[in-house]
């Protein structure tokens, strides 16, 4: 019996184990647990049954729900950060329990506080989930005055950056298009400014950071090795609040406050860079970079409204932009290129009855990626991007405090606009054909259930089942034996050309040793329909995004992973070990030998080969959770090959970002009431690079040739950082508080391996012949200072 | 389409690149191979140069003498057969005939529509490749234009020629040309091109100036690249068969890769079975233009 139909049996009964409970009579405690002072629902907040220990952590939206037998009981709620709340309770109906949280930053001295240390980590069963409450990170070090959401994120083990300059994510083997980026639930295809240096999250506006990187439970779906779902503040509700940051680099703003008391609220939140304007009178006349300019800006917005007890609206918006521009100074040559997301969330909150939750959402989401060249009587301009409408439903229904059953439905339509050009030359207009558009449908069904089978073994068992359709109007060019185009299939508008229909199970379980340690395992089963293809060794803003189609299979990936839990010292300190093995079927790369002109009036995935990839690697982690020192160590050691037929002679080779060994550490300290310091080290393994073995003379021209696939390794990575935040005055009343950030990236300037080329300069005539290879790196030391303002 | 989107990401990112400088690094070496300049021409004998390779950061020559004794191979076996006769070719040097270091005969020569086989033994190793010499097709008509891009000087201009591309499929071409009393042909780069979008039809194209051997193309010098106002211009239209364009294609990408940090990992085609260059059956025609207003 395969796997799939196995779990499906599995799940059958765990529903009928529903029917045991009915003997007592049960009643309901639900509410909304948010933060005192600015009324921002809490996700994540645990809400439990002193006496029984038992208990459920609130869902996205905050709301949580108890179903137990009668009876008196104390219910304690508790969240990192804030300060416990105890209600004792008499149970002898529903009972509705909405709950405040003190933030412990406001504290009144002398007043002793109780505290459930968090032993999320140990209880959870979210194998390779971590959970960042963008509050706590920050107290980590700050750069340019913010602490960046998807900088700390590649501090966690198993996650890598690429390096410098290189704006993916790579979790756990995985390559930049496989991980899932949500901003309270759009998908946002190009997380990052400035080629990395800066997410396109700005911290203020953000509430809360999840990643999963061991298995997805059934609620996420469409990629292969991770989600980061990051949510929004919703707005102060209660006070108006401004606060922002003036920097070297960057500066932002953030304003936020009630339209309605309590009902209603706003935030907006907005960020620029302006280093080229600063920079520009620093740069030499002869230099490359003068008349260059880069800059980005962000925007977020959210606006929120409680309708009634039962429902709640939010709006939200994202909008960013970076712009590189380069006038040349001499010829009357321009470029402009812009990118970035856009996307807008509706969503609406409703509860049927205590026990059941429903959220539904509009999405709206769009990247865009243009370049624009002019050249006196010649201009051009190339653009690429996908866009998104999409349609979800998810229900959380709560059972009994046993179970926690979330199910639901997503659609999305996808449009994927690949290198559409245009352009004139002294008046002409140059025919690249027809503006092209790839169409497709995808959806999923999921249902999944977080069951307590005993006090010690908790499982989550969950079902997706997926679908991907392309669709028309779309012109399939096909080739003959000779590999060039004989004829085309024409499809129109809403045919379907190729359907995907798969069933993705997930299964995830945890067992407690004991109060302070326990045992983790998962097996997971992932399809993704959509693609990035990369010519180049980086990960860049150029990658094209494309989907499955009737030649473009969809990816298809299989994790098992394993992990010990352990905690010490009443939660002081979290370790963890975590092991993982993941199969990954239909990886695409460009065949050898394609050659520039390919795909002009073509199909892009006639130029596509496939093959599969293999990941496995050990992850530690030690962390200090609390005290004045804080931080953790994170080190993984890991290896990830592919093996493509048509590629390197049908041989493994390893993947470009296959990097041996990581280390990330990092620090918190309050050296006293005024003073912070954070210092953040990293160290890995370099990435690799395909280069040429030998060189040959062909009519006089060096030729370089190619033997096996990324065959070198680039020096290793490492770089430490610090920062000092110094807050002057830290009288609580006042309405203006203020501090300042100085910070330095790249302590000792390490020059980092950005990328390696070889390069044949000279003439053999003259004897002034020379092969040598060269080493690019991107950010040296960079100081920077930035003023931090709350009123 | 993707080699503009690597020019402006190599472009974006050069530009914001803070630091680049060499380094030493350690590459694995490949085997010794053999490369194969070969061609064949109606009423000529086949002209073979052969070299090797060598590993990247092995020393360079230091002037073409020096490059004579290390990459070119003087002592191969080296038979040619057009499924009738074979015969094997002897060793030249010949300072007046390009490219000067070359293996030939005297009893076979080319002859359009007939198909050459050729087989190289040296060092234990077999080179093995076919080629068939297509039909010649004419240069219609060509002339001389003022460079349409604007780029440094007015008086700078390009080729321009016209050519009727036979009904049949797999015509392909590929250029080459010498300008005032240079005495050789040499190939211009990015000449080369196929008949797959324009079978049969009229083809206007233009092309610069040839390249010059032995200078590695790492930057770009307008005067060298276009043909300047009173040149003499001599072409040659070389009429070759597909798979032949597919090599030239591929090395003119990798060779103008040199240098570009973004360019992926070109393979050259090549239709040697177990060397590198090519083998090409390739027929001429000729004309000569003067680079006036």
């Amino acid at each position: 019996m395969s796997i799939k139909f196995h779990s499906i049996l599995c799940f059958v009964f765990f529903l009928l184990s529903f029917n045991q409970l009915q003997a007592q009579k049960n009643y309901t405690i639900s509410g909304y647990i948010k933060d005192e002072s600015t009324g921002e629902y809490l996700p994540g907040a645990n809400a439990y049954v002193k006496e029984t220990m038992q208990g459920a952590a609130t869902n996205a939206y905050g709301f949580y729900s108890l179903t137990i037998p009668e009876g008196k009981y104390t219910l304690v709620i508790s969240f990192l950060g804030y300060n416990d709340s105890e209600i004792t309770l008499d149970l002898k109906a529903d009972v509705r329990k909405n709950v405040s949280l003190q933030s412990k930053a406001i504290q009144v001295k002398e007043m002793v506080i109780t505290e459930t240390r968090i032993e999320n980590n140990v209880k959870s069963t979210d194998m390779g989930r971590v959970e960042l409450q963008v509050e706590q990170m920050k107290k980590l070090p700050a750069f340019f005055g913010e602490v960046d959401l998807v900088k700390i994120v590649q501090l966690i083990p198993g996650v890598k950056n690429g390096g410098e300059g290189n704006t993916g994510l790579y979790v756990r083997g995985g390559g930049p298009d496989q991980n899932l980026v949500l901003l309270d639930e759009a998908v946002v295809y190009n997380a990052a400014h400035l080629l990395g240096f800066f997410s396109v999250f700005n911290s203020d506006a953000v509430k809360t950071v999840d990643l999963h990187k061991g298995g997805m439970p059934a609620q996420y779906g469409g990629r292969l090795a991770s989600v980061l779902d990051i949510s929004m503040k919703e707005g102060n509700n209660r006070d108006y609040k401004v606060n922002g940051g003036i920097g070297l680099i960057a500066s932002r703003l953030t304003v936020q406050g009630p339209i309605k008391k309590d009902t209603s609220s706003f935030i907006i939140s907005g960020r620029r860079t302006y280093i080229d304007v600063l920079a520009q009178p620093f740069i030499r006349p002869d230099s490359p970079t003068k008349g260059s300019g880069y800059f980005f800006y962000d925007l977020n917005t959210k606006v929120n409204y409680r309708l009634s007890d039962k429902d709640r609206l939010f709006i939200s918006g994202y909008f960013g932009r970076d712009v590189f521009t380069f006038k040349s100074t001499e010829s009357n040559f321009n470029i402009r290129i812009p990118w970035g997301n856009a996307t807008v969330s509706a969503r609406w909150n409703h509860l049927f009855n205590d026990k059941l939750f429903l959220n539904t959402s509009l999405i709206f989401s769009d990247y865009q990626f243009e370049s624009n060249i002019e050249q006196t009587a010649f201009s051009f301009r190339i653009g690429s991007g996908v866009r998104d409408y999409n349609l979800k439903s998810d229900f959380t229904w709560y059972p009994n405090v046993r179970h926690t059953v979330k199910f639901g439905v997503n659609y999305i339509r996808h449009r994927f606009a690949p290198n559409n050009a245009s352009g004139e030359i002294a008046g002409e207009e140059l025919d690249f054909g027809p503006t092209v558009y790839l169409y497709a449908h995808e959806a999923a069904a999921y249902i999944g259930d977080d069951f307590d089978i005993t006090e010690k073994l908790r499982i989550h068992g969950g079902l997706r089942a997926s679908w991907f359709a392309h669709t028309g109007p779309f012109t399939r060019y096909n080739l003959n034996e000779n590999g060039i185009k004989s004829d085309s299939t024409v499809y129109n508008r809403g045919d379907i050309i190729k359907a995907y229909p798969n069933i993705e199970p997930r299964l995830m379980l945890r067992y407690n040793l004991n109060k302070n340690s326990s045992v983790k395992a998962s097996y997971t089963q992932n399809y993704q329909y959509i693609h990035i293809t990369s010519l180049a060794n980086q990960s860049l803003p150029t990658d094209l995004w494309f989907p499955s189609t009737d030649l473009v299979r969809p990816q298809f990936g299989t994790q098992y992973s394993l992990g010990y839990y352990r905690n010490f010292d009443d939660n002081t300190w979290e370790s963890s070990v975590e092991a993982y093995y993941k199969t990954m079927e239909n990886q695409i790369e460009f065949k050898d030998g394609v050659l520039p002109s390919s795909g002009v009036n073509d199909n892009l995935d006639n130029y596509l080969t496939f093959g599969s990839g293999e990941a496995y690697g050990l992850e530690f982690f030690l962390k200090k959770a609390l005290g004045k020192t804080t931080g953790w160590i994170g080190y993984t050691l890991s290896r990830t090959t592919r093996t493509f037929p048509e590629l390197n002679g049908g041989q493994p080779f390893f993947a470009r970002y296959d990097r041996r060994h990581d280390l990330s550490f990092v620090l918190s300290h309050q050296i006293n009431e005024k003073l912070d310091f954070g210092m953040v080290f990293v160290y890995a393994s370099g990435n690799l690079v395909w280069l040429p073995n030998s060189i040959y003379f062909f009519e006089g021209q060096p030729v370089v040739n190619y033997g096996d696939r990324n065959n070198f390794r680039m020096p290793p990575y490492h770089r430490m950082d610090l920062s000092l935040t110094w807050t002057p005055n830290k009288k609580p009343d006042k309405r203006w508080k203020s501090s300042w950030n100085f910070s330095i990236y790249n302590v000792y300037s390490r020059l980092n391996p950005f990328f390696v080329y070889l390069e044949t300069t000279g003439s053999v005539l003259n004897g002034t012949l020379k092969n040598q290879a060269n080493m690019v790196s991107l950010f040296p030391i960079i100081p920077s200072v930035t003023y931090n303002f709350t009123f | 389409m993707r080699f503009i989107h690597l020019f402006i990401s190599a472009f974006l990112l050069m530009v914001l690149a803070s630091c680049e400088r060499e380094i030493d690094i350690d590459l694995p070496n490949d085997e010794e191979l053999i490369v194969v300049e070969g061609r064949i021409r109606p009423n000529e004998a086949p002209v073979i140069l052969l070299t090797k390779n060598q590993g990247f950061f092995d020393a360079v020559p230091a002037g073409l003498e020096d490059f004579v004794n290390s990459f070119v191979i003087q002592d191969a076996q080296v038979i040619i057969s057009d499924g009738v006769q074979s015969e094997q070719l002897q060793f030249t040097i010949d300072f007046v005939n390009y490219p000067f270091f070359y293996y030939t005969g005297n009893v076979i020569k080319g002859e359009v529509g007939k198909t050459y086989a050729l087989s190289i033994i040296y060092n234990n190793k077999v080179l093995t490749s076919s080629t068939t010499i297509p039909a010649p097709v004419q240069i219609d008509s060509s002339w001389f234009g003022l460079n349409p891009f604007d780029i440094a000087e007015d008086s700078l201009g390009v080729s321009y020629i016209q050519i009727l591309d036979p009904d049949t499929f797999g015509n392909a071409y590929r250029l080459y040309a010498r300008k005032n009393s240079f005495q050789f042909f040499n190939p211009v780069s990015g000449s080369e091109f196929n008949d797959d979008f324009v079978n049969g039809n009229n083809i206007v194209f233009f092309a610069g100036s040839a390249d010059q051997p032995f200078i590695a193309q790492d930057s770009f010098v307008p005067r060298e690249f276009f043909y300047s106002l009173g040149d003499t211009i001599y072409l040659e239209l070389a009429s070759i068969g597909r798979k032949e364009y597919f090599f030239y294609a591929t090395l003119g990408a990798a060779v103008g890769s040199n240098g570009n940090p973004f360019a992926s990992p070109t393979l050259v085609q090549s239709n040697i079975k177990g060397g590198l260059g090519v083998w090409v059956g390739m027929s001429v025609s000729y004309d000569t233009l003067y680079a006036t207003n």
